[in-house]
């Protein structure tokens, strides 16, 4: 008796409670129609534009904070931002900005010289009370931006002048980045070491709740000077797997997916309600070759390997096509490239050739070091080194890949006595070529950025003069001297320079890539 | 019975030790840093040096443990060298999401567990009780993103029931006291509220149950079968009792020691393995945290959250051989 | 229990244990799978390592039975190939967890007092320690390798091990005959090795099969997290996770290695349930 009327309840009641369940909940999940939400895969740590590196805080941050100077929005050129207009000296020595009228920051304070250049103090002057090192580790730009700064000082109440030691010809493009946000002092001063967990600047949102992990919740700023956003909330969610996030997006529970994974491309092509934006990235990959040690100080050898490599394979099979070959060690869209420069085109024969020349016998070993997930510049990871070991198989090169995660790996290529290859890559900061090619290929940045350990003195010339000289058309040349110099060389495999992919929900508008990967301008995005 | 507390608590500290050590040297063994990390691609020498300065990494290893040290037992374990915020704070942040997954899903595989496991071993043998126990291999042995991503697609894409990720839906607001989100919501008043926090606990919690249940199937039907042909038992049955009774009062009460035992071990398991089930579904939980600090070299987060699931590992065996006692009345007596 | 009875037990109760249906299909799997450890060279259709590009993402076809992965490589071969390396993860990962769990567990069982108290910490901080944590610092502070997240798996299961046999050793420290042995003068060493550890083993041998399963679970789980097998081998859990993000649109990469991992434990713990069946006395 018990027993049956028991098994017949529970199956009864289960039945109940799953349609309950698929009734009731039908169709939830989508956030409120004022909200928008940004998907992302990793952990922000912390909102001090300045103190903070993290490219996901950086997303976060670009809502928050505005700077002197703003990219023209789907581009790395500078314009004037919270200065309304700036002036330079004929020398090159003096950059005088004049703010922006009735702006204030999101506590209230207003813009204006004094409040600015206390937000100066607390980068460069270590008697200031909010000096930034007193807060805790700091990773920023200060070096990169303000380096060459002599002094700055007030000419009235909304002008500021910077005298520089020495011309510094990206220093407009790198006031512009998200890293140099303006801060608001009183906030600074009131939260003191809190402050990164508690941002306050310009920008269309404002900061409300982060919950570690979880998610980063913001508000708009209804008296943006830009304009009012067009949506009230913003909110990035994390969404550590790929495949989660793919399904939030088509479900609708996020709407603009900021670290799309190519991988999933096909799936989110098949979807009618998903869009893809793409836009030449500010990105380079490929493998670096240690160019101090045999058999790699032959540049035959370098050439070699970068013939017997195909990139255009490699782009179809691994990146959807949604990356181009590398003709020049800087990307497409960098102002400098040099698109008369034809690259290392698919030739294993003449890579053969390129070997027994140098004297290389087939059935050389070589260890090739990757990281193991991916990355902005290489969003399919490791995948790359082993289709690069494919390829150099079939020129009688053994390469054996080792996997390790990011932390070994960098501590590894960057010992300087590391023997083998490995995979390389980078992600330009503010469009200036000098940020590319000194960092990766400048022997003053062995071993540090410099991988590959590559010297050559007359490089290293053209690039002091390439900062110091202001004429843009001067510094085109200069690069790309400097490019064909480094293509030649061959201190790595080039392989391809990724475009930047973003996917989102068909509903949302007015939202542009920037190359930088930041989310500047999200005022004028809507959610249709 | 002091004596025996006492004894107890030295044990733990000597765990708790144990376990310090073992990760601070491991940590330290692990090439690369967390300036390293924190830098990135971008970084310079100059930034590096002045970045571990900064974090005190430039210190000799005898001075970072025994500052370390001091300040766990004052309760300080540091301050995260990611975040800047105290480290043993984002452990406790983290940790009702997981104790929550866990103790869901602990109670999904015990409820089906258990009579499953009655079921099979009653009838031991026959196609049934291979029927039972083949599908809770699955569990165990299938990949738990594979599980996981299935359970999505299948309730969350293909039907529409239950969400995609996380713990609460986007524009939920209410106070977080406990970080439980089913208390927290139950706090609120708002069974709207309660609702929402169940629908996004349940996948997971399901996903997660499957490990423990294999575990918990197969020890109930061995403890069955074990005591199922005692003499006590069969002096129950030749009094008459009925066949539920038996199965009730005499054989599963004795089950009970080691399926207890189980999930005592099952419990420390899951609180630190349940990285893979928090990925998939975008919970903040413990798991996450600490696989994350140890790739990124996160040391004071590694610290105060091995400590901290050690402590629980512990205390949790502790109170089950309270439970011991409770259960086996000979244990009790000795 | 004397000892002609104990060593005149095993090869009956074997054939005895094999008469159950679950237990020949467990056996029947681990066989197949041995076999394929031993034959993958020649049952595999093509080169696990050759790739592809232009046919990758291919699924199941005639030409490619189980599909292509990424590169093209043909995912059959792999999974194939990959059964060699689960053998290596049972004998090394379970066989290390046996051996040194056991020494510890005769160890600390038989001689009590000082070197029980020691090692029973020992193996207490070892269970307290969040295995993917202890299993992640070893490798990653070792270095990421096969064989090193092989040993970091033994590590992590030695205390079962350990606490097993100490519990047996306890029981049979009692016994009749180890106590007659110890009367007529035998030394500890002989104790141990010819009275001591045979009584304690057959648990052993059950665990041994049943973490047998459990141990290729956890070793693909490491290299999964990018922790053990280095590209390009073929190893089960690498196979997972080169599959993992293309799980959406190319199904096949990720399910076929997980279906091989669950028919591996499946046949491991079907067979183990037998052989407890009839070791285990209480279970009559």
């Amino acid at each position: 008796m018990h027993p049956t009327f028991s098994r017949r309840a529970v199956v009864l009641g289960s039945g109940a409670v799953l349609s309950g369940i698929g009734l009731a909940a039908r169709g939830e999940a989508a956030a409120p129609p004022d909200t928008l939400v940004v998907g992302i895969a990793a952990d922000p740590t912390g909102f001090d534009p300045e103190a903070v590196l993290n490219n996901t805080s950086g997303f976060i941050m670009a809502t928050i904070y505005d700077s002197l100077m703003r990219y023209k929005p789907g581009t790395t050129d500078p314009v004037p931002g919270l200065a309304q207009s700036y002036a330079v000296s004929p020398d090159g020595l003096a950059y005088t900005f004049t703010l922006r009228p009735n702006v204030s920051f999101h506590d209230g304070t207003p813009l204006n010289a004094k409040t600015f250049l206390a937000g100066m103090d607390r980068l460069l002057n270590k008697s200031s009370p909010i000096y930034i090192f007193n807060t805790g580790p700091v990773e920023g730009y200060i070096d990169f931006t303000y380096g060459s700064v002599a002094s700055y000082t007030a000419k009235n109440d909304m002008t500021v002048v910077y005298v520089l030691r020495a011309p510094n010809a990206p220093f407009l493009t790198s006031l512009a980045m998200v890293w140099n946000g303006v801060v608001s002092p009183a906030a600074a001063a009131k939260y003191g070491k809190d402050f990164r967990q508690h941002p306050v600047g310009t920008g269309p949102f404002i900061f409300r709740e982060w919950r570690p992990r979880d998610a980063v919740v913001l508000d708009a700023n209804p008296r943006y000077w830009q304009g009012k956003p067009k949506v009230s909330h913003l909110v990035f969610k994390e969404y550590p797997d790929p495949s989660a996030g793919l399904l939030a997006l088509k479900n609708g529970d996020m709407q603009i997916w900021a670290d799309t994974n190519t991988e999933l491309l096909p799936a989110i092509r098949a979807d009618h309600n998903l869009r893809i934006l793409t836009q030449p990235g500010l990105a380079v990959s490929g493998v670096g070759m240690p160019c101090d040690t045999p058999p790699f100080t032959d540049v035959r050898v370098r050439q070699a390997f970068n013939y017997a490599v195909d990139k255009n394979a490699i782009d179809k099979a691994l990146y959807q096509e949604l990356a181009v070959p590398m003709t020049s060690p800087l990307p497409a869209s960098e102002w400098s490239f040099d698109s008369s420069l034809k690259g290392y085109p698919y030739d294993p024969t003449k890579a053969k050739l390129l070997l027994s020349e140098a004297g290389v016998k087939p059935g050389l070993e070589v260890e090739l070091l990757a990281y193991n997930s991916g990355r902005g510049y290489n969003p399919v990871g490791p995948d790359l080194a082993v289709a690069v070991q494919g390829y150099l198989d079939k020129i009688g090169v053994k390469a054996s890949v080792r996997k390790i995660e990011f932390g070994a790996y960098l501590s590894t290529i960057r010992s300087s006595k590391y023997k083998g290859m490995f995979l390389v890559g980078w992600t330009g900061d503010n469009g200036d070529p000098d940020n590319f090619l000194n960092a990766l290929f400048g022997s003053a940045n062995i071993p540090v950025t410099n991988t590959v350990r590559y010297r050559n003195p007359m490089l290293d010339a053209l690039f002091i003069k390439g900062l110091q000289t202001n004429s843009h058309a001067d510094r085109v040349k200069i690069y790309r001297q400097a490019q064909r110099i480094i293509l030649d060389a061959a201190p790595w495999i080039f392989v391809n320079s990724v475009l930047q992919v973003r996917a989102m929900s068909k509903i949302v508008k007015g939202y542009q890539l920037n190359p930088t990967q930041m989310f500047f301008d999200m005022e004028k995005v809507s959610l249709a | 019975m002091l004596d025996y507390l006492a004894s107890r608590l030295a044990q733990l500290l000597l765990v708790l030790f144990g376990v310090s050590v073992v990760v601070f040297i491991a940590m330290h063994l692990l090439p690369g840093d967390v300036a390293t990390l924190l830098l990135g691609d971008r970084a310079t020498a100059a930034s590096l040096a002045r970045l571990r300065h900064q974090l005190g990494l430039d210190q000799p290893v005898l001075v970072q443990y025994s500052r370390f040290l001091i300040g766990a037992l004052q309760g300080n374990f540091g301050t995260s060298l990611r975040d800047n915020r105290p480290a043993f704070a984002e452990v406790l942040a983290a940790f009702p999401v997981t104790l929550e997954l866990t103790l869901a899903a602990l109670a999904l595989a015990v409820a089906i567990g258990v009579p499953l496991g009655v079921l099979a071993a009653l009838k031991e043998g026959t196609w049934v009780d291979t029927a039972i126990t083949t599908p809770t291999l699955f569990g165990v042995s299938m990949p738990i993103f594979w599980l996981g991503l299935m359970a999505l697609l299948l309730f969350s894409e293909k039907l529409g029931w239950l969400p995609v990720g996380g713990m609460m839906p986007v524009g939920a607001r209410m106070a977080r006291p406990t970080g439980l989100s089913i208390v927290d919501a139950a706090w609120s008043g708002q069974p709207a509220l309660v609702w929402q926090a169940v629908r996004h606990l349940l996948l997971p919690a399901a996903t997660l149950a499957t490990i423990p249940l294999a575990s918990i199937t197969r020890i109930t039907r061995g403890e069955m079968l074990s005591s199922m042909h005692l003499d006590y038992v069969r002096t129950a049955r030749a009094k008459g009792l009925p066949e539920g009774r038996v199965i009730r009062a005499h054989i599963l009460r004795n089950a009970l020691i080691p399926i207890v035992t189980v999930i005592g071990l099952q419990l420390g398991l899951l609180l630190s393995g349940a990285v893979l089930t928090e990925t998939i579904f975008s919970l903040p939980g413990l798991g996450r945290l600490m696989v994350d600090a140890i790739l990124a070299r996160d040391y004071p987060v590694v610290q105060a959250g091995a400590v901290f699931v050690a402590a629980v590992f512990v205390l949790v065996n502790f109170g089950v051989d309270l439970c011991y006692a409770m259960l086996d009345p000979r244990i009790r007596r000795s | 229990m004397s000892e002609t009875a104990v060593l005149a037990r095993p090869p009956a109760a074997f054939s005895a244990a094999l008469g159950q249906p679950a237990a020949r299909i467990g056996l029947g799997i681990v066989l197949l799978f041995l076999f394929l450890c031993a034959f993958a060279p020649l049952i595999a259709p093509y080169n696990p390592y050759e790739q592809n590009l232009m046919s990758a993402l291919a699924p199941p076809t005639l030409a490619h039975p189980l599909g292509t992965d990424q590169y093209g490589r043909d995912v059959a071969s792999r999974v194939f190939y990959g059964a060699r390396y689960a053998l290596l993860a049972i004998i090394v990962g379970d066989g290390m967890a046996l051996a040194v769990g056991t020494a510890m567990g005769l160890a600390g069982g038989y001689l009590g007092g000082a070197a029980d108290a020691v090692i029973m910490r020992v193996v207490d901080v070892l269970l307290a320690f969040p295995y993917l944590l202890l299993a992640l610092i070893i490798v990653a502070a070792l270095g990421p390798s096969l064989l090193h997240s092989m040993i970091a798996i033994g590590v992590v299961y030695t205390p079962q091990y350990a606490r097993l046999v100490r519990g047996q050793v306890l029981g049979v420290r009692q016994s009749d005959f180890v106590r007659a042995a110890r009367a007529l003068g035998a030394s500890t060493r002989r104790i141990v090795l010819r009275h001591v550890a045979p009584n304690s083993l057959s648990p052993v041998i059950v665990m041994a099969t049943l973490q047998a399963g459990a141990v290729v679970v956890e070793t693909a789980g490491l290299s999964f997290l990018g922790l053990g097998a280095q590209p390009p081998s073929p190893d089960w859990g690498a196979l997972l996770a080169d599959g993992q993000n293309y799980f959406l649109t190319a199904w096949w990469i990720a399910t076929f290695p997980g279906l091989a991992i669950f028919l591996v434990v499946l046949g491991f713990n079907l067979l183990g349930d037998a052989l407890r069946h009839e070791f285990d006395p209480r279970a009559r």
